[in-house]
């Protein structure tokens, strides 16, 4: 929770998951319409399938759906979507690498959702593979367009100095991955 | 200190790894499907969230409960200033059967009507009985019943007549009897002797004693009228003073037999009558025919008994039910609302715990 007092934006998806609550399933779309394309994207670089990106944007909504009657607005509708996206996500990650290794032995990096990657691309997928959920969530979360460093931070529920603090780890482990590929380089903070 | 940077190309590439995109189908659209098709949910179980709606339902509630409990407003002179007359008779052999049922009607019928206009305070019911009993012996459950009256309370036997042959011997009572005491007499009156019919009535006598009092003021009024002209006109023609005192005796006359009609009916209403019709006939099951019989007898009767009063409440309920249908809506609406809005307060607020990660 912050001081803050709540932005138009969120008393507006607050507003519409209330119209929603209240049979209004024009509001549910309204608010599909801001949000959905940006949670299938973040969910499609977490998960790097795309249909398991869609089972857990489809999970985030059933959750909304169900829990939009209880919904008092405490924290903002987007922190609240985002961080159940996450978590489905986190989930139905950890029960694939479980299946998989269960039926092919070691996981693989999945293939990229967005066509056949170049070189460059399929290195950054190797390493980003290669870091932690920790790691490849922060990344990920911060280079997501639909939040700010802020908004991640709160999806995460950690100060924004310590989402920096790891964001600065998880890059650095990230050029160590990419290393030998020569792809990274060290620049001098200004 | 430094910070990791990565090159534009591969910042550009981690930004396409989550940038906004178009699922195939729209997956809140399945959501909502796939949530209505494994729980749909009733009315009763979706909390909501609209306070305006839950403050219109308690006033819809609120308003039911004072239309339905409030006295009704229209008064006695709607019926037109006439006599109201409750009255309820009983089969024979519902009467026999015992005291409960009669007397808890004649008390429904002495208790003041929820339609009482509040201005002329409580409603003023001459009530009216009659038992027609078949005894053995009629002259010693004459004699008993002529003793049911309580002299010290004013109550008193109006007429009492003893006739007939031996063996056809026939007994009429009218008891007056304090209208508190009726039910209490009633059941003693069927204690002796089988009841081979009984009726009651309750008489709103009200509005006559009103009309009465009025009449009787008004007519003081022209007394005291008549009066003062006799005084102002000491000096008047001999003839026109006969002729006012004429007119005031008149006056005085009919303001007299107001009175008394006015005695009566106050009267009628302290003192309830009491009709006792006696006859001779069989003695009461249980003298006749022994315990068994008796016990046959009387079990038969509460079966009818029970099965009356069983098919009376299925009545009333279906009665209540569908006389009461609108009301019914509004109060099962007003309640479902307010017991969403209930449930919506009382609701764990939604929490989503943080990823860990």
């Amino acid at each position: 929770m912050t001081d803050r007092p709540p932005d138009p934006e969120s008393q507006d998806d607050a507003r519409l998951l209330a119209r929603f609550a209240g049979g209004d399933d024009g509001a549910l779309g309204t608010l599909a319409d801001r949000y959905e394309a940006y949670l299938y994207g973040l969910a499609v670089g977490m998960l790097r399938r795309v249909d398991l990106a869609h089972e857990a944007v489809q999970e985030t909504w059933v959750r909304v759906i169900r829990a939009a009657p209880r919904f008092r607005g405490e924290s903002a509708f987007r922190t609240w979507v985002y961080r159940i996206l996450v978590n489905r996500c986190l989930d139905l990650r950890a029960s694939a690498a479980r299946r998989a290794a269960l039926e092919r032995g070691p996981a693989r990096p999945a293939p990229s959702p967005a066509g056949p990657p170049d070189d460059e691309r399929r290195a950054l997928d190797a390493a980003l593979e290669s870091l932690s959920d920790a790691q490849r969530t922060v990344v990920l979360l911060c280079y997501h367009r639909g939040l700010t460093h802020a908004q991640a931070a709160e999806v995460l529920g950690i100060p924004i100095g310590t989402l920096k603090s790891r964001l600065s780890a998880a890059l650095g482990a990230l050029r160590g991955a990419l290393s030998g590929a020569d792809h990274l380089r060290t620049e001098p903070n200004p | 200190m430094t910070t990791p940077h990565l090159s534009s190309h591969q910042e550009a590439a981690l930004h396409d790894l989550t940038a906004p995109r178009a699922p195939d189908r729209p997956a809140w659209r399945v959501a909502l499907a796939e949530t209505r098709r494994r729980a749909p949910g009733s009315f009763l179980s979706r909390p909501i969230a609209r306070p305006w709606m839950a403050a219109a339902a308690a006033v819809a509630l609120v308003a039911i409960l004072a239309v339905s409990l409030a006295p009704s407003l229209r008064s006695a002179r709607v019926h037109g200033g006439g006599e109201r007359v409750a009255a309820r008779s009983v089969a024979p052999s519902t009467a026999a059967s015992g005291s409960e049922g009669f007397g808890t009607g004649l008390g429904a019928l002495a208790a003041p009507t929820p339609d009482q206009p509040e201005s002329v305070g409580p409603r003023r019911i001459a009530r009216r009985a009659s038992v027609d009993l078949v005894a053995e012996d009629v002259g010693a459950t004459f004699s008993k019943a002529a003793l049911l009256v309580t002299e010290a309370l004013g109550e008193f036997v109006e007429s009492a007549s003893l006739s007939g042959p031996e063996g056809a011997l026939q007994g009429t009572l009218l008891l007056r009897v304090q209208q508190q005491r009726l039910d209490g007499v009633l059941a003693r009156l069927r204690q002796l002797g089988a009841v081979a019919a009984e009726s009651a009535e309750g008489i709103d006598v009200t509005d006559r004693m009103i009309d009465l009092d009025a009449t009787i003021r008004n007519e003081q009024r022209v007394e005291r009228e008549l009066l003062e002209l006799l005084t102002a006109r000491k000096d008047a023609d001999l003839a026109d003073i006969l002729l006012l005192r004429k007119s005031l005796d008149e006056v005085r006359l009919r303001i007299e037999r107001l009175q008394a009609q006015r005695e009566q009916v106050s009267r009628s209403v302290e003192l309830a009558s009491v009709l006792v019709n006696i006859r001779a006939g069989d003695a009461p099951d249980g003298a006749k025919d022994g315990l068994g019989a008796f016990f046959a007898s009387q079990l038969g009767k509460a079966w009818e008994q029970g099965a009356r009063t069983l098919a009376s409440t299925a009545a009333a309920i279906v009665r209540g039910f569908i006389g009461w249908l609108p009301g019914w809506i509004v109060v099962f609406t007003a309640v479902a609302i307010l017991w969403r809005y209930a449930r919506w307060l009382t609701a764990r607020p939604v929490h989503e715990p943080t990823p860990r990660i």
